[in-house]
């Protein structure tokens, strides 16, 4: 493929990645204006009297017809400005920013040891059977598919909070109990930057729960997916070359099959990393993790709109942006999509 | 006669999905440097006897033999490790179907190197290359670095049988290595086989639907109807005077040799089940009662082992159809 293709391709990808951001934002703006909540009312405080409800109505535009304020909408977003959280009293760019990196710290772990986990019980799962861990894997993936995250999460504080007390029941790393800077806003990452043993040694028992809590509520997904597409390509007659070459067992499994079902695997990795995005809002209220989840979840609870808006963006656009991510990523996986391009 | 390099003993083999033996209790031997060719219709075991001696069926088939001594050591006793180091060193396979026997997704000298230890690999890329031309492909260096969809399924087999002799083996398990080809690469590449088999002084075990492909390659020939042999000996006094109506049938209805099966002349009826008759009881046109009753054991007649209570006749009634024969009154 020359390059005039390739960038025709491109901006092709581009334009429908714009399209399904634009999409999620009217959705949620048409959403936001429909709930029968008023969020002058909300904002004006419980006790305002009827006209001080129309001043902040006034104030806050929303006594415009729709399509002027659909369009103000748009405009603010293209100008990055969110608005402002009626609860922090804060523009909700700087409160997403602030929360933004917490939350991440959460999902790049979670991520991390959920991909490298799942892919590696899958392949356990795939090449022996019949062996009791494997036995043990298809019994707690039905289980760990039915147990939700909450209910998980609680347990874990439960027995190694509560109980045992060798973890933190909640809560992030305190930055004031040690002296390091916020340089992030990711507590183990600040706390090696800021040369730290003692904070990193906090901030990486802080973790342990929620990211546990996180990668056992989704981890029987990418294991599951893995061991059944490591099936299929293990009864491949290619397989059965390599053995009568005389390969090793573990190469063909790694090498052979492992890569030809990759391709499946790693596009259910990218979902997963937009689900996982979604489900540390139950998360980290369960653990009061300081992230944008517990901001998000504020915000739904006091009808909060400029927040709720700002975060569907981030999210949707992480969505999309991931996807797209993986999908430039078949080529290099696949040598004959490669070709093609 | 010499020691065999491979002697197979009371060979059975059931398929865990499957109710009947798919190979039910075969002896043969395979002397070396020579060639013996398995041939019967579709699903007469062939496959399944070629994959039990590499014993590349373990998890989806029950496998049983008195025993199977390859150079003297029994294969079915052997260890995971000795397994791998056979079939890298001692046996090559080449397998029917080019495109599904290829990772699509690996280059060429990738897989035909992976058996190998890193510090080898210079050296028997450079064996590959050699045997890759051998074979007839022009620019090996090339191909070792392609991908195995960019090369045409006669190019596929092709380097597929380089990758098999590179470990310098003395038998070659060819299963059908031809049928799945176009039929000028069929000829090319079977006496590209026999060539490379003299030369290499390899033995051979050919798989094959056609006898006629056979009869200019094998010295011996093995005929399996339904799991079983019917017939076994050097090939032209197989094929010449035949002395089993299946072997009969099977040459009379063989397509010449340039020429693709189309049709299956057999019908796909069930077959008796009974151990008790002659497998063939319910297809032979020269059917006698005892046949039903009483199973026809293997036995020397002239140069041929065959297992028919009929042998002595068949050769007086062929003449007489001058046909197939179709019937005994
Ligand atoms: N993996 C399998 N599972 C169950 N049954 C099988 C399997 N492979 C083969 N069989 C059965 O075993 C019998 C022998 O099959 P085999 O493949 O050895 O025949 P073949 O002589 O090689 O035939 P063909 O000329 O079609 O390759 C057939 O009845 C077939 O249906
Ligand atoms: S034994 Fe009887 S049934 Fe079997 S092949 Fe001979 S004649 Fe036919
Ligand atoms: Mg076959």
């Amino acid at each position: 493929m020359n390059k005039f293709k390739r960038i025709r391709k491109f901006a092709q990808r581009f334009s429908w990645m714009l399209l399904v951001v634009w999409a999620s934002l009217t959705l949620t703006f048409i959403l936001s204006r429909v709930i029968p909540a008023d969020p002058a009312r909300l904002a004006a405080g419980l006790q305002a009297g009827p006209e001080q409800v129309l001043e902040v109505r006034k104030a806050l535009g929303l006594d415009k017809p729709l399509i002027v304020q659909y369009f103000t909408y748009l405009k603010d977003i293209l100008r990055l400005d969110l608005g402002d959280s009626i609860q922090t009293r804060q523009p909700v760019l700087d409160d997403i920013l602030r929360y933004l990196p917490v939350t991440l710290e959460l999902v790049f772990l979670s991520f991390f040891i959920y991909a490298i986990l799942g892919v590696l019980f899958g392949v356990l799962w795939a090449r022996f059977p019949r062996n009791i861990f494997s036995k043990f894997l298809s019994f707690s993936s039905i289980l760990g598919v039915a147990m939700p995250v909450f209910w998980v999460g609680l347990l874990l504080q439960l027995i190694f909070a509560a109980k045992l007390q060798w973890l933190p029941l909640a809560g992030s790393l305190q930055y004031q109990d040690f002296d390091i800077t916020r340089y992030t806003g990711m507590g183990i990452l600040d706390s090696i930057l800021s040369w730290n043993s003692e904070a990193l040694r906090a901030a990486v028992l802080a973790v342990i729960l929620p990211v546990t809590t996180l990668v056992l509520s989704q981890i029987a997904i990418a294991t599951r997916l893995t061991k059944s597409t490591l099936e299929v390509e293990l009864r491949q007659h290619y397989v059965r070359t390599a053995r009568a070459r005389g390969v090793a067992e573990w190469k063909i499994t790694i090498f052979d099959a492992l890569r030809n079902a990759l391709n499946p695997v790693v596009t259910m990795l990218g979902l997963q990393f937009g689900w996982l995005f979604g489900g540390t809002i139950l998360v980290e209220v369960v653990f009061s993790w300081p992230g944008l989840g517990l901001y998000s979840f504020n915000a739904f609870r006091t009808f909060d709109y400029n927040p709720i808006l700002a975060i569907t963006l981030v999210v949707t656009v992480t969505f999309v942006v991931v996807n797209e991510l993986v999908a430039l990523l078949y080529p290099l996986l696949d040598p004959k999509l490669r070709e093609r391009k | 006669m010499s020691t065999p390099l491979l002697s197979v003993k009371n060979l059975e083999v059931r398929y865990l999905s499957a109710t009947a033996k798919a190979v039910k209790g075969i002896s043969f031997e395979i002397q070396p440097a020579t060639c013996l060719a398995i041939v019967g219709e579709s699903g007469s075991g062939k496959s399944t006897t070629a994959l039990a001696i590499a014993r590349l069926l373990e998890n989806s088939a029950n496998t049983k033999a008195s025993e199977i001594l390859f150079e003297g050591k029994n294969i079915l006793n052997a260890s995971k490790k000795e397994l791998r180091k056979l079939r890298r060193e001692r046996i090559g396979i080449v397998f029917q179907d080019p495109i599904a026997s290829w990772n699509l997704s690996r280059k060429v000298g990738t897989q035909l190197l992976d058996a190998f230890d890193k510090s080898e690999r210079p050296e028997r890329r450079e064996k590959l290359i050699h045997f890759m031309e051998k074979v007839g492909i022009d620019k090996a260096a090339q191909v070792i670095d392609m991908y195995p969809y960019m090369l045409s399924g006669g190019m596929m087999q092709r380097a597929m049988i380089a990758g098999a002799l590179l470990g310098n083996p003395v038998l070659l398990i060819a299963d059908e290595p031809t049928s799945a080809l176009d039929v000028t690469v069929q000829a090319d590449l079977l006496h590209l086989l026999s060539e490379l088999r003299k030369e290499q002084g390899l033995a051979m075990l050919l798989v094959s639907h056609n006898l006629a492909v056979v009869s200019q390659i094998a010295e011996r020939t093995v005929v399996m109807y339904s799991g079983e042999i019917v017939e076994e000996g050097p090939t032209s006094t197989l094929i010449n005077s035949s002395k089993h109506p299946y072997t009969v049938n099977l040459i009379r209805s063989m397509p010449a040799m340039d020429q693709p099966r189309k049709v299956n002349l057999y019908t796909n009826e069930v077959r008796n089940a009974s151990s008790e008759g002659c497998v063939y009881a319910n297809r032979c046109p020269l059917v006698i009662p005892i046949c039903n009753s009483q199973k026809p054991e293997l036995q020397l007649i002239g140069e041929t082992n065959v297992a028919c209570h009929r042998h002595s006749e068949v050769k007086k009634l062929l003449e007489v159809s001058n046909g197939s024969i179709t019937s005994d009154s």
